[in-house]
């Protein structure tokens, strides 16, 4: 069979001795094949760069020992660099939000979050609890309003006024817990100085003492012996207060549903849970009071008088 | 019946593999992109993750492992940079019983051949420095791209066709 010199493959099948003497023949005579011969013969004066094969495995070892650093560094710049147009995009939104909207930071049952104002005062957020500020102007006032409980650790500076719907709290950088639930109100100093004001009338704490108010009392004084609260080390401690205030505690703490049945719920309790361990809990809270749980599920629990 | 398994992260399976296959995948690579030190990198990199990977990569999978791990590193590669191609000449015959004229067109030659062989496509370039450079076979070869022995035959016809179109008028 006649190969035809133009078919797309022949050069190829030509160069492996892929085609029958006649073809070769016929080929070699024409001018075609001069032409290619010479690039042939180029190519094979070419010459190409040395590898070192022993040189290169022994920086092959020295590459290998780095590299699982270097890999991580080069996934970050490849990461940079894909979203940095996404990363824009949420700045531009991100900005909006700081220039148009308070800040507000939630916590959710069983949860306490740890946040960093704008001013460097830390304040730890307990479960079910809210933080609101404006992050614009906070830096010039340092305004936030609570709901729930928090720990704050204020930087010196201005006055740093804690708002709640029970009263307001007013220091110029210290240590204090502030507990607004319901119509109960309590603050603990912890350091320097605080002034706590409600409708009624307006107290200053000096550090290791408290003030609680219920249903818009007013402001009276007791002494704390602890040094930070105990819900940040994880328990929660109660002295005189109704058990109502335990089982909301206990809810919050755990994420968990206590039906209180028949329990007189303004029984006094005193006494602590740590935040570890469910069972442990409800135990040390209600074995003490003579009163007895069932797991009505794994987050439902019913209580009932022993 | 236990087999005896041959681990990659043992060290001596590791340097043999790097001495069997490290300077092929590096001209592998240099054919397709005509960039020496990039191969080398790609090289350095692909044995890096081979390493690392070593616990899970049977004996026998290494080769096409290496060879897929520089496919891919490549593709990366040549988006940074497409490279002007340099094609080391041999150093000049030591006979000179050609005529100066000869010696000059000579010279023209290869620096068009050269400029030819940096404008074929990737594809092209290296199926075809694989065979001349390298004689390796077109089996070989397709074996190592992955495609059809006709396909090798197609490109090494093509690529001769473009280097005398090239050569002819090395502007186009």
């Amino acid at each position: 069979m006649k190969k035809d010199f133009n078919e797309n493959d022949f050069l190829g099948k030509w160069l492996s001795g892929d085609i029958s003497n006649e073809d070769r023949k016929t080929f070699e005579n024409s001018e075609d094949y001069t032409a290619y011969k010479d690039i042939l013969r180029g190519v094979e004066r070419l010459d190409r760069p040395v590898f070192d094969v022993e040189k290169g495995l022994k920086e092959q070892k020295i590459y290998n020992t780095s590299y699982k650093k270097a890999k991580i560094s080069k996934v970050f710049k490849i990461r940079t660099w894909v979203y940095s147009a996404a990363a824009v995009v949420l700045a531009l939104i991100a900005l909006r939000i700081v220039f148009f909207q308070d800040v507000t930071i939630r916590t959710k049952m069983a949860q306490t979050q740890v946040i960093t104002l704008p001013d460097h005062s830390v304040v730890t957020l307990n479960a079910d609890s809210s933080l609101e500020y404006d992050k614009n102007s906070f830096l010039e006032r340092r305004e936030l309003f609570l709901k729930g409980e928090a720990f704050f650790n204020v930087h010196k500076g201005s006055s740093f006024t804690v708002t709640t719907k029970n009263g307001e709290i007013t220091v110029l950088g210290t240590a204090f817990d502030v507990y607004s639930r319901d119509r109960t109100l309590e603050v603990h100093c912890f350091e320097g100085k605080v002034s706590v004001k409600n409708e009624i009338n307006e107290v200053i704490l000096t550090p290791g003492k408290r003030t609680k108010s219920n249903q818009k009392e007013r402001l009276t004084i007791f002494n704390v012996s602890y040094s930070k609260p105990d819900w940040l080390d994880g328990k929660s401690s109660f002295f005189e207060v109704p058990l109502e205030r335990l089982i909301k505690e206990l809810e919050r703490q755990y994420n968990i549903k206590i039906h209180t049945g028949d329990i007189d719920v303004k029984r006094v309790f005193t006494g602590f849970f740590r935040h570890t361990n469910l069972k442990v809990a409800l135990s040390t809270s209600f074995d003490p009071m003579n009163i007895s749980y069932t797991f009505e599920g794994d987050r439902i629990i019913v209580l009932k008088n022993k | 019946m236990p087999k005896k398994v041959i681990s990659v992260c043992e060290e001596k399976v590791y340097d043999k593999l790097y001495r069997e296959h490290a300077e092929k995948i590096c001209y592998y690579l240099y054919y397709k992109y005509g960039d020496m030190e990039k191969a080398q990198d790609i090289v350095q990199d692909s044995f890096a993750k081979l390493w690392i990977n070593c616990s899970k990569i049977l004996f026998g999978a290494a080769k096409s492992f290496l060879y897929k791990i520089a496919n891919n590193a490549s593709i990366n590669a040549i988006v940074h940079q497409k490279t002007v191609l340099k094609y080391q000449e041999i150093g000049q015959k030591t006979y000179t019983n050609e005529s100066p004229e000869f010696q000059m067109e000579e010279k023209e030659f290869m620096y068009r051949l050269n400029r030819a062989i940096s404008a074929l496509k990737d594809g092209q370039r290296e199926v075809f420095l694989l065979n001349r450079m390298e004689n390796k076979t077109y089996k070989e070869i397709a074996e190592m791209l992955g495609i059809s022995v006709k396909a090798v035959e197609k490109r090494m016809h093509l690529a001769l066709v473009i280097l005398r179109e090239k050569i002819k008028s090395p502007n186009i």
